[in-house]
């Protein structure tokens, strides 16, 4: 929570300032209910005897959402700020007329934030070994980052 | 954001943002009890030996002798709680290998 707390704090004040009140309370608790059930899936996916460690769904449903509404918060309140009226844009392509008459404009925007974070974090994994490679090597071979007991 | 309200009194935050202000609180208090928590019990969510211990334990394609080697390495050496662990897993994966059927 600590390590989430920037993010959270900026991404609802920004919106329940610029954007709208109502729906920044709505996502916070969102945010929060999430953030609760974090260590709920964690401890049942440390326990379970098929699954490896805990990691995937604390990632991809409840860390991943997460993050998706603060993208959706910040992205909002970013595209007041410079005068781009988002909805009037998802109401001018077809697709995000049909998909607008079953979800909300909050739902989509989430959607589309959950998205760009996936593909981000596609490209810092395509990218790693770009960047790996202008790294020099450990010259102490015994040093494993893995590996505590070389640190 | 006005600091006072119509009739004098003063007002810390507009009425609007009320409620993102208790969502602010209620994550301050969350984050309060859940350090509180892992303090009074000394627990962590993810220990890294525990879940390597645990990830390697349930590795059916390995046999007992090579998950005991990699449990080995797995395990920080010279202190006694290790030595008492590995005890406690070579016991349970015994057990689990019998259960099983396999040989060690």
């Amino acid at each position: 929570m600590h390590e989430q707390a920037n993010t959270f704090f900026v991404a609802v004040w920004a919106h329940a300032m610029i954007v709208s009140p109502e729906t920044a309370e709505k996502l916070g608790w969102t945010m929060l209910a999430l953030r609760g059930l974090y260590p709920i899936t964690w401890a049942l996916e440390g326990e379970h005897p098929m699954i490896r460690g805990p990691g995937s769904i604390c990632v991809f449903l409840v860390s991943m959402p997460m993050s998706a509404i603060s993208i959706y918060l910040l992205a909002t309140s970013a595209a007041v700020l410079k005068n781009v009226d988002l909805r009037s844009m998802l109401a001018d392509y077809e697709i995000g007329r049909y998909f607008s008459t079953f979800f909300g404009f909050d739902t989509i925007g989430c959607v589309v934030g959950y998205i760009a974070y996936l593909l981000a974090n596609l490209i810092f994994t395509l990218l790693q070994p770009v960047v790996k490679a202008t790294f020099s090597r450990v010259s102490n071979s015994h040093y494993d980052p893995n590996d505590k007991r070389t640190w | 954001m006005p600091l006072f309200g119509k009739d004098g009194t003063t007002m810390l935050l507009a009425p609007e943002l009320t409620g993102v202000a208790m969502v602010s609180i209620a994550w301050v208090f969350m984050y309060l009890a859940a350090t509180a928590f892992v303090s009074a019990t000394k627990r962590t969510p993810g220990r890294l030996e525990k879940q390597m211990v645990s990830g390697i334990r349930r590795m059916p394609c390995l046999s007992l002798p090579r998950r005991l080697c990699m449990l080995k390495i797995v395990l920080p050496r010279g202190s006694t709680g290790t030595i008492a662990s590995m005890e406690t897993c070579t016991s349970k994966l015994t057990r689990s290998s019998s259960r099983s059927g396999r040989t060690p």
